[in-house]
């Protein structure tokens, strides 16, 4: 039998060479994939991705502002201060140059107080779904040929102002998209909402829906539940008129898909507001009563 | 040019027609003659000057219409639009004719024949299929496109060309002294225009009188008449003759929409947008009925444009059935704009303008805009603008953050009549539409009135004034509620919110 050549490589005369790469070489590492449209969820929260309030106990809350091309929820039954919230972003927005929408169901928009909470009007494109019963039936036979199935004037707003939001933010160029429900909104459709997550996703603009309960459901990014927690009547001296000052409003953060919930700031929205000084520069109006 | 201009004409307004064995008769008895058929027509034999029934006994499938000068007359205008993309200076000509200048166009086009298929694709974009001829004068190009395709008779060789032409396709018609120039020409001896060439003109205006010496120049190649450009057009007009009269809305709307996607393409070809529109409708009984839609946001989105008329229809609809349609569009230049790299990104100015063209179909004209605050003492007095933002301002560097924001009232227009039962004139209770409740703090009253200064007016006296009050209800709002001094009523005017 004759006896098997050893392998060449259990010689030990013929040494293992070292591989050694050259210096000038660089070294690669793997990047990763990038693919047209796909989210990456840290782009998420940049903060140049978000639309700040210009409030700084709110900006803290909601660690600076609510985010970019996701639907923000501001929800609060009336008087809560939900809709002087809203007015700030918009304001905060406006005055940045941004161009901003208020797609109003109720027609409850006053460009007047919006003016004095520093909202640019002239930046600030307003389209109501509020019209007579007549026009609105025929608007909506005209525009709307499957809201003749719905229940009533309210569902066919609703119907007109999810369109709205649609064509606004196909538009494209928009910062802000103001989406007031109204005060006794229905129940907005699945298939409505994610309709405007996937438009406000395309267009990168800030969606804010403003209503007495969450109407978005799973869509929304940012649920704030705005309450009033304190109504100031006040005057200046014994004897003088009683003035109205304004509201104190905590935000609670009710649903947070970028991060904790639970938490509560007070805001002041006062009718004829001076800045409170903070010299320590810190929040000291920012309680939290929840982790997350 | 478009040979067949009727056919084609009548083609484009209805597109149904298409690759169809179709006629014009000047009757449709059996015994009327055609004066034009379709190519597919042509095909099969069918001349123009048959009868209809010598016609139907080579095709059964023939169709017999009349002829439409509203559809021509819009065809012209759209051949004419296009042309005018592609050079200012044109000037029109018999119906399914145009003329052009290419003077200077040589800077844009690389040579004559990147312009033909230029004016090839701008005609066809209007629904038609021209022939072009390129020459040094009106009439030899007319020559050219006459021949069919495009036809480039470039300088030095127009005689080439002429020498080939045979003389039946100039269509002679009959000399000063009534003779048929053809026949006269044919009796010469004489079948081209080549042959004529080499006459002495004079002899042959002895002859045949001026018009055989124009057409000596004409067969040396010669011109008797400059281009005359047209003046700019207004307006942009579509028209259609119905057979049959249309008495809904919804196909009233099929009709209009084909009409507008081709003013469209017209004024997207001339870099122009739809701006107010003009309908004028022809009725059953010789009544006519006439609209004028107002187009906040002037731009090319049919679809916005048709909602817009079907909302103004809708609100008085006409009287009567309709047998024909004229829109009148008033062009608008679109809203230029300069972007900065540096500003926040803004809507593109023709998105914007179809968006908020959408949005008032949608929401009703007087519903979308600018809302601002009227210059008045009434509260409620607001002011719609169109929309328009201004250009970005720099983004300052250090926005300071407040910690206080300005509470937004939510108004209620109009103002909604409420009861308020009161002690000794403070209110106590508020009671109305979804409201009810204790009154808990008042603030107020704040008397505001005005308008005082208008007078009267038809025996009225002008003016308001109402005493305001902020009042906190137990229900937890705070809502401003006004009493009118006037009409002794409660008004809710918003709600702090």
């Amino acid at each position: 039998m004759a006896a098997l050549p050893k392998p060449s490589w259990s010689k030990p005369s013929s040494p293992i060479q070292a591989l050694r790469l050259p210096s000038h070489i660089p070294l690669e590492r793997p990047q990763p994939l990038v693919f047209s449209g796909v989210f990456r969820g840290y782009e998420l929260t940049r903060k140049d991705r978000r639309l700040s309030s210009g409030l700084a106990p709110l900006d803290a809350l909601i660690d600076g502002g609510i985010p970019r091309g996701r639907i923000s929820e501001i929800t609060g039954r009336a008087g809560s201060g939900k809709t002087s919230i809203a007015a700030s972003f918009a304001a905060f927005a406006t005055r940045r140059g941004e161009v901003a929408a208020w797609l109003d169901a109720s027609g409850a928009f006053d460009p007047e107080s919006m003016a004095a909470a520093g909202v640019e009007l002239a930046r600030m494109l307003w389209a109501s779904m509020k019209m007579k019963t007549t026009t609105a039936s025929r608007m909506a036979r005209a525009t709307l040929p499957y809201a003749r199935f719905a229940a009533g004037p309210l569902a066919r707003h609703q119907s007109a102002i999810v369109k709205a939001a649609e064509l606004v933010l196909e538009a494209g160029g928009f910062g802000l998209v103001v989406v007031d429900f109204g005060e006794a909104p229905r129940a907005l459709a699945h298939a409505s909402a994610l309709r405007i997550a996937r438009a406000a996703e395309r267009s990168g603009a800030a969606v804010i829906a403003i209503a007495p309960w969450r109407m978005c459901g799973t869509f929304a990014a940012l649920s704030l539940a705005a309450s009033r927690t304190q109504t100031s009547f006040s005057r200046l001296a014994p004897g003088s008129p009683v003035m109205f000052d304004g509201l104190a409003v905590d935000a609670m953060v009710a649903r947070n898909k970028l991060g904790g919930t639970g938490r509560r700031v007070r805001v002041r929205a006062l009718v004829d507001p001076v800045p409170i000084p903070n010299p320590s520069g810190l929040h000291p109006q920012v309680r939290i009563s929840a982790s997350s | 040019m478009v040979a067949d201009f009727s056919i084609a004409a009548l083609v484009r307004s209805n597109p149904a027609f298409a690759g169809k064995v179709l006629a014009i008769g000047r009757s449709l008895a059996p015994h009327a003659e055609l004066d034009a058929v379709s190519p597919r027509a042509r095909e099969l034999g069918i001349r123009p000057g048959m009868t209809i029934a010598q016609a139907r006994a080579i095709s059964s499938d023939l169709a017999v219409v009349h002829r439409s000068p509203a559809a021509e007359s819009s065809a012209h205008s759209a051949l004419l639009d296009a042309v005018e993309s592609v050079s200012p200076v044109v000037e029109s000509g018999a119906p399914g004719c145009v003329w052009l200048d290419l003077a200077g166009l040589h800077r844009i086009y690389n040579g004559e024949e990147e312009i033909t298929a230029e004016l090839v694709r701008c005609v066809r974009r209007v629904g038609m299929e021209p022939a072009a001829g390129v020459a040094a004068n009106k009439e030899l190009a007319h020559l050219a496109a006459r021949c069919g395709g495009v036809r480039v008779i470039e300088a030095g060789r127009e005689r080439e060309f002429l020498n080939w032409l045979p003389l039946d396709m100039l269509g002679l018609g009959k000399s000063d002294r009534g003779d048929d120039l053809e026949t006269t020409l044919a009796r010469w001896g004489m079948r081209r225009l080549g042959e004529l060439a080499r006459l002495n003109p004079d002899a042959v205006g002895t002859r045949l009188g001026r018009r055989g010496v124009e057409l000596v120049r004409l067969a040396r190649g010669g011109s008797s008449a400059p281009l005359v450009p047209r003046r700019r057009a207004e307006f942009f007009v579509e028209t259609i003759e119905l057979e049959y009269g249309i008495e809904n809305l919804e196909p009233l709307g099929f009709v209009m929409r084909a009409m507008l996607e081709r003013l469209a393409e017209r004024l997207s070809m001339r870099a122009l947008v739809a701006g107010d529109i003009t309908l004028a409708f022809g009725m059953s009984g010789h009544r006519s009925f006439s609209r004028r839609v107002a187009v906040a946001a002037p731009s090319n989105d049919v679809r916005a444009i048709l909602t817009l008329i079907n909302l103004s229809l809708e609100a008085a609809p006409p009287e009567a059935a309709v047998e024909s349609i004229r829109i009148e569009i008033a062009p608008r230049l679109p809203r230029p704009a300069q972007t900065d790299m540096f500003l926040p990104p803004s809507p593109a100015p023709d998105k914007l303008q179809t968006t908020i063209a959408r949005l008032a179909a949608l929401c009703g004209p007087g519903n979308v805009g600018m809302l601002r605050a009227e210059n008045s003492h009434r509260p409620e007095a607001m002011r719609l603008d169109p929309f328009a933002p201004p250009a970005a301002p720099p983004i300052p560097e250090n926005a300071v953050a407040k910690n206080v924001t300005q509470l937004v009232i939510r108004a209620i227009r109009p103002a909604r009549e409420v009861e308020v039962m009161c002690s000794r004139e403070i209110p106590e209770f508020v009671r109305g539409e979804n409201l009810g409740a204790r009154v808990i703090s008042i603030a107020g009253p704040w008397r505001r009135d005005g308008e005082w200064w208008f007078g009267f007016n038809g025996g009225d006296k002008c003016g308001f004034i109402r005493d305001y009050y902020e009042l906190g209800l137990e229900d937890g709002g705070v809502y401003r509620i006004f009493r009118d001094l006037n009409s002794h009523k409660w008004f809710l005017d918003g709600a702090y919110d």
